[in-house]
């Protein structure tokens, strides 16, 4: 599902929801190619969301009532912009506060703090 | 930057439709995206069709219709988890009940009928549906999910008719020995058939049908067929 030059995809099942609600929470509204654009920017190409992953996310997050759209005509195309709902940001810094708390455990668990101090 | 013209955008349109995409929404997705990659990466000596045939394979790992195959399944199953959940909190009510039935039975204290009639409905109506919408998205040959959903459909009619026999309701036999007689003579041997075609564990299959055949001709054989 991921084009990862960095990670594997293993790695990074699951933390897509939390990746696209947060930026869209930062960002306000966003269409689909300036997701995958800010993502790469962001994590310096290390992260790549595929448009395979991305679209059928972007369309159950609206189904569930998540993310609400707004639609701008480009010529004979036209460009949906996604923006959070309500239930859409609080879903936003649950998911956020989660992996925040994912990725303290995993320090601990792999005892990082010690060997970046032994470092 | 380039700006497309009508014609290029009508060609990327129609790409996507030719390579099976049929969603709407999700077809005006990948165009505004796909325009998007070519205004920003096409160099002005790349041929158009060429770039364009050259940036499709990188939306999908066999073929475009992917995406909308996983949008479907994401957009349906949303509420997959929450039945899940759903199942076993059911699951974990309807033996807690079934065992307060039983106690309330032994020492005829009075609730018991509601009781069994709460175990029931909540089996039949919850759990079991539940269990086929969950085998229907589970199992991914179509065999499987027709066997599977036949066999839970006959278990709700079959404990529906256990509930009309012990309430003393109208049309009890009728549930009880239709359901019974179907899944005794027609689903076991049908379950036998199609699964031991397909499953590697053949001795499993056996031993299931037999004592799914078993268990329904013993319940076939309570029937007084002369009442």
């Amino acid at each position: 599902m991921y084009i990862c030059p960095m990670y594997s995809s293993e790695l990074l099942k699951g933390t897509l929801k939390t990746i696209v609600l947060n930026l869209l929470k930062e960002q306000g509204k966003m269409y689909g190619y300036e997701i995958t654009q800010r993502v790469k920017m962001l994590s310096s190409d290390k992260i790549q969301i595929t448009e395979g992953a991305l679209y059928p996310l972007l369309h159950a997050l609206e189904k569930q009532g998540e993310v609400t759209t707004q639609e701008e005509f480009i010529g004979k195309r036209v460009r949906k912009y996604y923006s959070l709902t309500e239930k859409g940001t609080v879903s936003a810094n649950e998911k956020v506060n989660e992996l925040s708390d994912f990725m303290l455990t995993l320090r601990f668990l792999l005892n990082l703090d010690s060997t970046s101090a032994n470092g | 930057m380039v700006k497309l013209t009508d014609e290029q955008v009508d060609y990327v349109l129609n790409e996507i439709k030719a390579r099976g995409v049929t969603i709407e929404d999700l077809q005006y997705n990948l165009l505004d995206h796909m325009c998007c990659i070519i205004e920003n990466e096409i160099r002005d000596e790349d041929d158009f069709y060429q770039f364009v045939n050259a940036v499709f394979p990188q939306f999908f790992h066999e073929n475009l219709v992917e995406i909308e195959k996983e949008t479907i399944l994401l957009v349906t199953f949303k509420n997959y988890y929450a039945m899940k959940k759903t199942m076993y909190l059911t699951s974990v009510l309807v033996t807690a009940f079934m065992i307060l039935f039983s106690l309330f039975k032994i020492f005829h204290l009075p609730g018991a009928a509601a009781l069994f009639v709460i175990t029931v409905v909540l089996f039949s109506l919850l759990f079991l549906p539940l269990v086929i919408l969950i085998k229907l998205k589970d199992e991914s040959k179509k065999t499987e999910k027709m066997v599977y959903s036949f066999g839970f459909l006959l278990g709700i009619s079959t404990s529906i008719g256990v509930l009309f026999k012990l309430m003393h309701w109208p049309n009890a036999g009728i549930l009880m020995l239709s359901g019974v007689s179907i899944f005794t003579f027609i689903y076991v041997p049908l379950y036998y058939i199609t699964q031991s075609r397909t499953t590697k564990d053949k001795y499993q299959t056996i031993l299931l049908s037999i004592l799914m055949f078993t268990v329904g001709g013993l319940m076939f054989a309570l029937f007084d067929l002369n009442h």
